[in-house]
């Protein structure tokens, strides 16, 4: 039960009035096994996976991360609801690519994906430099149609990694834990 | 089809609630005239019926972004890109409910319910001048406006003192001075650019805007100073910003005098040949779609420019075959928008050690400078001017990058550097091509005929484009703005978009020519007024609602002179 003890810590010293069951649901959506259970858009490898990544992307550190927050869940509903079907098609596709990645590097089984691993592979795939970064967004938003068949993966791929992290990066600095903390960091 | 005629006789009866039926219904009773207002959209309590006003981001779902299944029925009204949001998609319409047709796109965006736009627009209250007033006279475009800059100053005082417009006079006779309670302040570095403009030009300026939300220490009855919350478009409930539910229509309220119908769908202007007035106007009832006859003897037209343009095209007689009031010919013609976001951005390593809320419901405005004399130079008629803001940027500024990991995330938990953008509102030129009309094969669930859109910005418009984008950037780059970028979003460059729409039943001194005359009245029925943005005979560059307000407030004191005169 670390995690409680995190989030309590935290909003001791920014002295929030978060209530109770604000951070009994914090706690509730922590459990992993829960988040398969309620996805609708992933299935149960998928959900994992995006589990990993909104860790790696939102790890906790002295500030709550974005499993603290039950981030996984809020991407799937995302994913779900909002994301227009053209989208989720190429989203599933780029799961597809990423998970393709994992088994090549790691001569391992999709369902065996980690934090660790995922580490690893986004290390490869955006740590790189700023021009390669414009080239990637570039590539999103040009017509999928016209490319070829290598530049068709790398978009999927990169369509699925920005989008889960944007909605990671949504869910994460609108909520209420992280708004009351950004503005006691102001004052 | 069975009307029902109720017996009852209106002394006046208002047409819409919006920015301009508000102003309307309030001059009407104000003035002593038993008054029947119609609305097509449903009832709006002010503070009761402002559903999201209160709620935080997290409280939204999806965070306050539309479902899929959402933007399905507000397809048009989402082509704005950010009107269809959990948090103020209630105050537009449901395209699937009430169709249009494009020949060429148009975004026509649309607010059914009472207030209209007034809940929702941006606040911005500008003058026009006469150097928009004068402009088509000595260009040869269009037709002359009937009235000059000194025929309306008197009007927008008597707004601006009543709806509270804070803001900064600048003596400037292309962008009157008005009646201000204080500005809002410019932060650091909007300060910053503004001395650099200063120092680097002769005739351009960098003010706060004018902006119709509270401040200072008048009394507004039933409403309070704005508190810098920056949700108007929610609606405010301490009626901080001009709206007609918080301001017009319950002064129309208090009178006694007004009735007010919701829910009624103005399809009709009823006109008797033998006294060549308009007698009143039939309504459909939107829910029980029962057709119901009011008369009156005065009607005003506030529905907003589409929608008034519409119900004069509907009201055909033996008389006006065409639609009414409509001998010119130019009913639905000369439809004219604003062009907008086109511009440049820019950032600052400076004034890190300034913080910045954001909280602020106004941006800065440069008023336009270019073709003020007549002698100009560009490669267009008229002119532009801008709107804009400085902040510091927060956790956005990582979305287009790849960028993740603990010490990004916590970084982005801080205000990142200072941004400063803004985008050019450029004038449109009237065109008589650029039309509406209507499609009575595609009718909608009333059984009334769709409108069909015919109309593009032209050569004109985009010429000013390339230099409102080149102005831009050069300004920024002479203040010393970092990263410097121009933009200019053509997938936006459609009329419509700056939802300014207007123009389709001009004013002129010529009949043959236009369908209002100086007073708003239609020349050939005196008893009906245009006084919404139909009437507009060029666009300007300014927010044009602060000109409605000021016309039907004129408007409205010279019928009833007429009525007691017994002219009308
Ligand atoms: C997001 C946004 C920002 C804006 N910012 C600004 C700004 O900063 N400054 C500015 O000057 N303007 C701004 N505008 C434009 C401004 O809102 C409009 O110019 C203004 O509201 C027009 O007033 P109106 O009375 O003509 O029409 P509306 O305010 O649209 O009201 C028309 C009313 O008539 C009703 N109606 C329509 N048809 C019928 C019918 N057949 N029978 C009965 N009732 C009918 C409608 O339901 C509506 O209530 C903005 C608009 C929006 C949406
Ligand atoms: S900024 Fe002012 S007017 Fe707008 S919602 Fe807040 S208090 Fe009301």
């Amino acid at each position: 039960m670390d995690r409680r003890i995190a989030i309590k810590n935290i909003l001791a010293t920014l002295g929030l009035t978060v209530s109770t069951s604000t951070i009994i649901g914090f706690l509730e959506s922590c459990s992993d096994n829960k988040v398969a259970e309620v996805s609708v858009f992933f299935d149960k490898t998928e959900i994992y996976l995006i589990d990993c990544l909104v860790d790696v992307f939102l790890p906790r550190t002295s500030i709550v991360g974005g499993k603290d927050l039950n981030l996984t869940q809020f991407v799937d509903k995302m994913c779900a609801n909002v994301l227009t079907i053209q989208k989720q098609k190429e989203i599933k596709l780029g799961l597809n690519e990423f998970l393709k990645k994992f088994e090549q590097k790691f001569n391992k089984e999709a369902s065996e994906v980690s934090v660790d691993t995922c580490e690893i592979l986004l290390d490869i795939c955006l740590n790189i430099s700023k021009e390669k970064e414009v080239e990637v967004f570039k590539l999103l938003e040009s017509d999928y149609s016209s490319l070829s068949k290598h530049s068709k993966s790398k978009c999927l791929l990169y369509r699925f990694l920005t989008t889960v992290r944007e909605f990671s990066f949504l869910g994460y600095f609108t909520s209420e834990i992280i708004i009351k903390t950004e503005k006691s960091l102001l004052s | 089809m069975i009307v029902s005629s109720l017996n009852k006789k209106y002394d006046a009866i208002v047409i819409g609630t919006g920015i301009s039926g508000g102003w309307a219904a309030k001059e009407l009773c104000e003035k002593g005239l038993k008054t029947l207002v119609l609305e097509r959209g449903r009832m709006v309590k002010h503070v009761e019926d402002y559903p999201t006003a209160n709620k935080d981001i997290w409280e939204f779902e999806y965070r306050g972004k539309a479902s899929n299944n959402e933007i399905q029925r507000q397809k048009k009204q989402n082509r704005t890109g950010f009107v269809t949001s959990k948090i103020t998609k209630h105050w537009f319409v449901d395209d699937l409910k009430h169709p249009y047709n494009e020949t060429k796109r148009f975004d026509w965006i649309r607010g059914y319910h009472l207030g209209g736009k007034s809940i929702t627009w941006g606040r911005q209250a500008l003058r026009m001048s006469d150097l928009d007033f004068e402009a088509n006279k000595k260009e040869g475009v269009g037709v002359d406006w009937p009235i000059r800059y000194a025929d309306i100053a008197d009007w927008y005082t008597k707004v601006e003192k009543f709806i509270g417009v804070c803001g900064e006079n600048l003596g400037l006779s292309h962008l009157p001075d008005g009646y201000f309670s204080p500005p809002m302040e410019l932060n650091p570095v909007e300060k910053y650019f503004r001395s650099e403009i200063s120092k680097h030009y002769k005739n351009r300026y960098l003010t706060i805007g004018r902006f119709a939300n509270l401040t200072g220490d008048a009394n507004h009855l039933g409403r309070a100073n704005c508190i810098n919350r920056n949700r108007c478009m929610r609606g405010c409930p301490l009626g901080a910003y001009f709206s007609s539910n918080s301001s017009t229509l319950p002064a129309a309220e208090r009178t006694g005098n007004m009735t007010l119908r919701t829910n009624s769908i103005v399809y009709e202007i009823v006109y008797d040949d033998y006294s060549k007035k308009a007698t009143g106007v039939k309504i459909i009832d939107a829910i029980t779609k029962e057709k119901v006859e009011y008369s009156a003897n005065v009607i005003f037209c506030c529905a907003s420019a589409i929608a008034t343009t519409s119900i004069l095209l509907q009201s055909k007689s033996d008389r006006f075959p065409n639609g009414l009031g409509n001998d010119s010919g130019e009913l639905g013609h000369n439809l004219m928008d604003h062009h907008f976001r086109v511009g440049a951005t820019g950032t600052t390593n400076k004034f890190k050690d300034k913080d910045y809320i954001g909280n602020r419901p106004a941006s800065f405005h440069i008023p336009r400078f270019r073709n003020l004399e007549e002698n100009n130079k560009s490669k267009f008629l008229r002119g532009y001017s801008f709107q804009g803001s400085a902040s510091r940027t927060d956790w956005r500024r990582a979305i287009k990058e790849l960028s993740y990991g603990g010490a990004i995330k916590d970084d982005l938990l801080k205000q990142g550097s200072w941004r400063v953008g803004m985008t050019g509102f450029g004038e449109c030129l009237p065109y008589h091509e650029n039309k509406m009309t209507l499609d009575y094969k595609n009718t909608d669930e009333w059984g009334l005929p769709t409108i069909t859109f015919d109309a593009d910005f032209k050569e004109n418009e985009i010429q000013m484009r390339k230099d409102i984008k080149q102005e831009a950037i050069k300004m920024l780059t002479l203040a010393g703005f970092e990263n410097v970028k121009g933009y200019d979003d053509v997938a936006s460059f459609y009329p419509g978009h700056a939802i300014h729409e207007m123009g389709t039943a001009r004013m002129g001194h010529d009949p043959k020519t236009s369908v209002l005359n100086k007073y708003n009245q239609i020349h050939a029925v005196p008893n009906v007024y245009v006084t919404d943005g139909a009437c507009m005979t060029s666009s300007g560059n300014q927010n044009p609602s602060l000109t409605y307000m000021a016309l039907t407030a004129r408007a409205v004191d010279h019928a009833v002179n007429q009525m007691k005169s017994k002219t009308i």
